[in-house]
């Protein structure tokens, strides 16, 4: 069997993240069976497929449309292992461990035990908690949305036929994000640019590998899918000074050089190397060198969010370094009828083993108990509420291969 | 020159010139790259840093065989420590009777205390060994536990060194020590019984030594993409050393003064040369549904940064016991029935000193052959031993206790 990564997770060379996300949390009624779920998983691949290929389901192949370069990833949650006929164990990285629990069974309402980062007020259900996920991802707001719509007329059709056991599979939510060719955040500083380098490197940290996956061979090239809809309180972070925002993030605002101490007169002072003459932004070639930035800060600036969230470890293909293959997309949405809008990010991470986050997310010495970096016994007004959740959950995200009709279609019964 | 591990206060003068003694005969017996600083004092602006440093849990059983039993065999009793606890982190559960009459865990001991550093107390200062055995035991030591003879002050040192590692230490792997015949591990109760230092005969000074400095130079590799920084494992494989990168502790002690060295910066080991256990989050402890009192994590050996002894749990003076303290993970909510569980989130590692970066010459650079693919560690030699271990634990027929999983 030739396992191979599934699309959408963008490790290899040549791959190129996509513009617009759209990813559909899928829910399904207390009584669907896993043969039903199986059957159903199998048409809206089916559909999925075609879309891809340029093909509407209505219009047929003479009317053909630009995909977009339209890619396609199915994740599994832990509600779905929780179903007691499937042919599988449950893989080694789905334990409850590695579950992100619901917002109510948490009196502080963290996002997981350990963590600064707490639900918003409003939310009292994890929503994508749930039994699956689809991430559509393409170069056109269109064509994931497409994707998105002609899902719910298939279980629409899929509702009809069988009017009496309507709503088995139900797309539960379905949020929206876009990529940023500036490579910043909402906070304007650059973000997610000391990733790992495309192809061996990044699948090594993608890819489950005979190492981790408790001897259940059938995952080899699955991958964890870790997702988070984290909103960012500008408010906040307009209120801190410009030097305090630099000394917070560990990068200078404009060029995005690293900080790597402070002077005596509380100016942040970055490497002086960077960046190279003839450039301005840590995103211009010549630069490369600093967007990882060094581990040798002074102890002020290895309280910095780019310091705490990547402690720069190899080797990669061991969890223990802690390192994860981050996409991120943005998100802009109004506030119910408020006229407030409220804007973040959908932080998607794929690797090998979802505690390499999880790590990350509660340990003292990384962000454990913050929300975005600092000092945790000196936090800045607000910045203990930067970032928010509204959303998180992990995923098994199985391999695909010539001898399932989609991924996955191996742990159902037949 | 160095400094007694965590700043503890109990090698006198020659102590000290001893055990620097040791640490240097580890570092001249090997060859480095110019950036590698045997004193910390010769690198312009040091600064020192603890950010080389690695899980405590021990890798192995996971990457041979499953997280399951990794917990069950690196909390196998003195069976697990020995067999598994190799990242310079041991630990042992010490149990009491309830009010039922089980017995049930207590609390777990952790240290990181390297074993030649208590050799070095062995050999000059049985005193002050005796000492440092009662401040963590709770009473004195007689010498015949700590020596096999009733009176220290009739052997030379080279006698109390080998007495004591038959006794406590343990050979450590040196060639000598096995030649006279002393085991690999201590074979009286003191360091079996209770826990007081590293006794694995990986979790050496010279292991450490030799990584660090085999970490400290500027590989690169040419392939078709050009010159580039190397892989770890690009550099285990080009010196054979491939199984080495499977642990926690060895690809973390290369990788750390690798990276630094590849900016041009000097490296060294810090003054307090030693192996320190870096801070818990107490958050995600739960004691009858509250946090868990702060005298149930208590960090010593060492000053603050540099502690080498963690327990946790309740003193024999609390009706309370290991196992009625939840660790909350994800969704779940475990009690804490062993090490293991607390190994796996407990970092690890020395303190390095380092400096300003500067140019790399061409002729610093060591070149290693591009073989950028993950080392499939599954197939590590050690996995046989695992499975061995993983046989005889099944076949010696253990009743977990009190194993119970909740969630959240």
């Amino acid at each position: 069997m030739d396992n191979r990564i599934q699309e959408g997770t963008n490790w290899d060379i040549g791959a190129k993240p996509k513009s617009h996300l759209k990813l559909l949390i899928l829910e399904t009624t207390e009584n669907t069976s896993s043969k039903d779920l199986r059957l159903g998983l199998k048409s809206i691949w089916q559909v999925l497929q075609s879309l891809k290929s340029g093909v509407v389901p209505s219009l047929g192949s003479d009317y053909p449309v630009d995909p977009k370069e339209l890619e396609v990833l199915i994740g599994y949650g832990h509600k779905f292992f929780e179903r007691e006929d499937l042919i599988v164990p449950t893989p080694e990285g789905m334990l409850l461990t590695n579950r992100f629990p619901q917002p109510n069974n948490i009196e502080s309402k963290q996002v997981i035990p350990g963590s600064g980062i707490i639900y918003d007020e409003d939310i009292q259900e994890n929503v994508a908690d749930a039994e699956l996920v689809i991430q559509l991802t393409a170069n056109s707001q269109l064509s994931v949305n497409r994707g998105h719509v002609e899902i719910l007329k298939l279980l629409n059709a899929m509702d009809e036929e069988n009017p009496l056991e309507t709503g088995r599979i139900k797309i539960k939510e379905a949020f929206d994000g876009f990529g940023r060719e500036d490579h910043r955040s909402w906070i304007d500083f650059h973000d997610g640019i000391s990733n790992l380098r495309k192809g061996e490197e990044r699948k090594q940290v993608v890819a489950i590998k005979p190492d981790n996956s408790g001897g259940q061979d059938w995952t080899h090239n699955g991958t964890y899918m870790v997702f988070m809809r984290l909103p960012v309180n500008l408010k906040v972070w307009s209120e801190v000074p410009y030097n305090e925002q630099e000394i917070l993030v560990g990068r200078t605002k404009k060029s995005g050089c690293p900080i790597i101490r402070i002077a005596p007169d509380g100016t942040p002072v970055p490497d002086p190397r960077c960046p190279v003459s003839g450039t301005r932004e840590i995103t211009e070639e010549g630069n490369e060198q600093f967007r990882e930035p060094s581990a040798v800060v002074s102890d002020e600036i290895k309280l910095s969010h780019v310091q705490r969230a990547n402690h720069h470890r190899s080797p990669v293909f061991k969890p223990d370094s802690r390192r994860i293959y981050r996409q991120g997309f943005e998100f802009v949405e109004s506030v119910g009828n408020t006229g407030d809008y409220r804007v973040g990010l959908n932080f998607i991470s794929f690797q090998d083993d979802p505690d390499r986050v999880l790590f990350i997310l509660t340990q003292p010495d990384w962000l454990g108990n913050l929300s975005f970096g600092g000092d945790p016994n000196n936090q800045y007004n607000g910045i203990d509420k930067l970032v928010t959740a509204r959303a998180a959950a992990t995923y098994f995200v199985p391999p695909d291969n010539t001898e399932v009709l989609f991924p996955g279609e191996n742990m159902f019964p037949r | 020159m160095f400094k007694s591990p965590g700043g503890l206060e109990e090698l006198d003068h020659e102590s000290l010139r001893v055990w620097n003694d040791m640490i240097m005969k580890n570092i001249e017996r090997q060859s480095a790259s110019r950036f590698f600083k045997s004193n910390p004092d010769d690198i312009a602006n040091g600064q020192e840093i603890a950010s080389v440093r690695w899980s405590g849990a021990p890798a192995e059983p996971r990457f041979c065989l499953n997280r399951d039993w990794a917990q069950k065999l690196s909390d196998w009793n003195i069976r697990g420590r020995h067999e598994t606890h190799n990242e310079y982190c041991e630990y042992r559960v010490v149990t009491a009777v309830d009010a039922q009459g089980r017995v049930r865990p207590k609390r777990v001991e952790f240290t990181s205390e390297l074993r030649e550093y208590w050799v070095v107390l062995a050999m000059k200062n049985p005193q002050g060994l005796q000492n440092a055995v009662e401040n963590i035991i709770g009473r004195k030591p007689t010498w015949r536990e700590l020596y096999d003879h009733d009176d220290p002050s009739l052997l030379n040192e080279d006698e109390l060194r080998v007495r004591f590692s038959i006794m406590v230490a343990g050979n450590g792997n040196h060639r000598d020590l096995i030649d006279a015949n002393v085991p690999s591990q201590p074979q009286g109760p003191l360091n079996r019984d209770n826990i007081l230092f590293l006794t694995h005969p990986i979790n050496g000074l010279d292991d450490l030594i030799y990584v660090v400095m085999f970490g400290a130079t500027p590989y690169k590799v040419n392939d078709s993409s050009g010159e580039r920084k190397a892989l770890l494992q690009e550099i285990f494989r080009a010196f054979g050393v491939e199984h080495l990168a499977c642990r926690n502790a060895d690809p973390a002690a290369a990788a750390g003064p690798f990276d630094v060295v590849s900016e041009g910066r000097e490296v060294a080991f810090a003054k307090n040369l030693g192996m320190y256990l870096r801070p818990l989050n107490k958050e995600i402890f739960e004691y009858n549904g509250n946090s868990i009192p702060d005298a149930w994590i208590k960090y010593s050996r060492g000053n603050e940064g540099m502690y080498q002894r963690l327990v946790i749990g309740p003193s024999d003076a609390d009706n309370a016991y290991l196992d009625d303290i939840y660790l909350k993970k994800g969704a779940a909510k475990e009690r804490i029935i062993g090490g293991y569980q607390i190994a796996e989130i407990l970092e690890v590692g020395p303190l390095v000193v380092v400096g300003d970066p500067s140019i790399v010459n061409p002729s610093d650079v060591k070149f290693v052959p591009p073989s950028p693919s993950a080392i499939n560690c599954s197939q590590a030699g050690v996995c046989s031993r695992m499975k061995q271990l993983k046989d005889d634990y099944l076949s010696s027929n253990i009743v977990i206790s009190g194993g119970s999983r909740g969630g959240i």
